[in-house]
């Protein structure tokens, strides 16, 4: 693995292969651009699939849970209801992304 | 409703309700004289609103959108994001305005702005959490 492919949140994801994320590959790229977003990340920064949300070196508060929900439901043009969404949703960003892909269907 | 808010005289900064829809949105008017404590040193001789203040009445105003939201023991302030994009010199109405826009695990999200004659004068978000 190149040094390119290393950054401060883990490794770079590959969606065809892992298969926690076979066919996510669109909804995951966006779940990783609103993250960037809400995160004031770098546009370049590369974001692992299985980088931890809750707890690890993000370790996302309730606030920054709010804020990157209300992002995701303007990126995805749906509405997460308070109740309906399971605290193991924000585990990893693939677990986000399959939250995401559930909501849409 | 202003009754409502737990804050005494001195520092509640919202005068007037217009319109309150509980849990949904709320429009106030915080009349600025320019005699009010604050202006002694913001600032000697040139008093302009503190913006710091714009944004409290703006937390004012979401706490009473609120409503029963947060239960009787109450909110606090969470989180505020708000531009303050224009000076406000009293005497002065600024409008309030509060949009409930999301609750989530006892955090509620109002996306929130002020304008003086129509103008503008602070906008962004709010987070009060319960307490």
């Amino acid at each position: 693995m190149s040094n390119s492919e290393k950054t401060r949140h883990g490794v770079a994801g590959h969606p065809g292969t892992n298969p926690l994320t076979w066919g996510m590959g669109d909804t995951l790229e966006r779940v990783k651009k609103v993250l960037r977003t809400s995160l004031k990340l770098g546009a370049d920064e590369v974001i692992a699939d299985d980088m931890p949300l809750v707890g690890g070196e993000f370790d996302l508060d309730s606030l920054d849970i709010l804020l990157i929900v209300t992002n995701v439901e303007k990126e995805f043009s749906i509405q997460v209801r308070e109740g309906t969404m399971d605290k193991k949703a924000f585990a990893t960003v693939a677990t986000l992304a399959a939250f995401v892909d559930g909501m849409k269907k | 409703m202003l009754e409502r808010l737990p804050h005494g005289p001195e520092f509640r900064f919202v005068d007037e309700l217009v319109e309150c829809v509980t849990g949904e949105r709320a429009t106030g008017a915080w009349r600025a004289r320019g005699d009010e404590w604050f202006f002694r040193g913001h600032f000697p001789g040139e008093p302009i609103v503190p913006g710091v203040l714009i944004g409290e009445a703006l937390a004012q105003v979401s706490g009473l959108v609120a409503g029963e939201v947060f239960g009787s023991r109450g909110a606090r302030l969470a989180q505020i994001d708000v531009k303050v994009l224009a000076a406000v010199k009293p005497p002065a109405t600024i409008e309030l305005r509060s949009t409930l826009t999301k609750r989530l695990e006892g955090l509620v999200l109002f996306d929130v702005s002020a304008s003086v004659s129509g103008n503008e004068v602070a906008r962004g978000r709010i987070v009060l959490a319960a307490v």
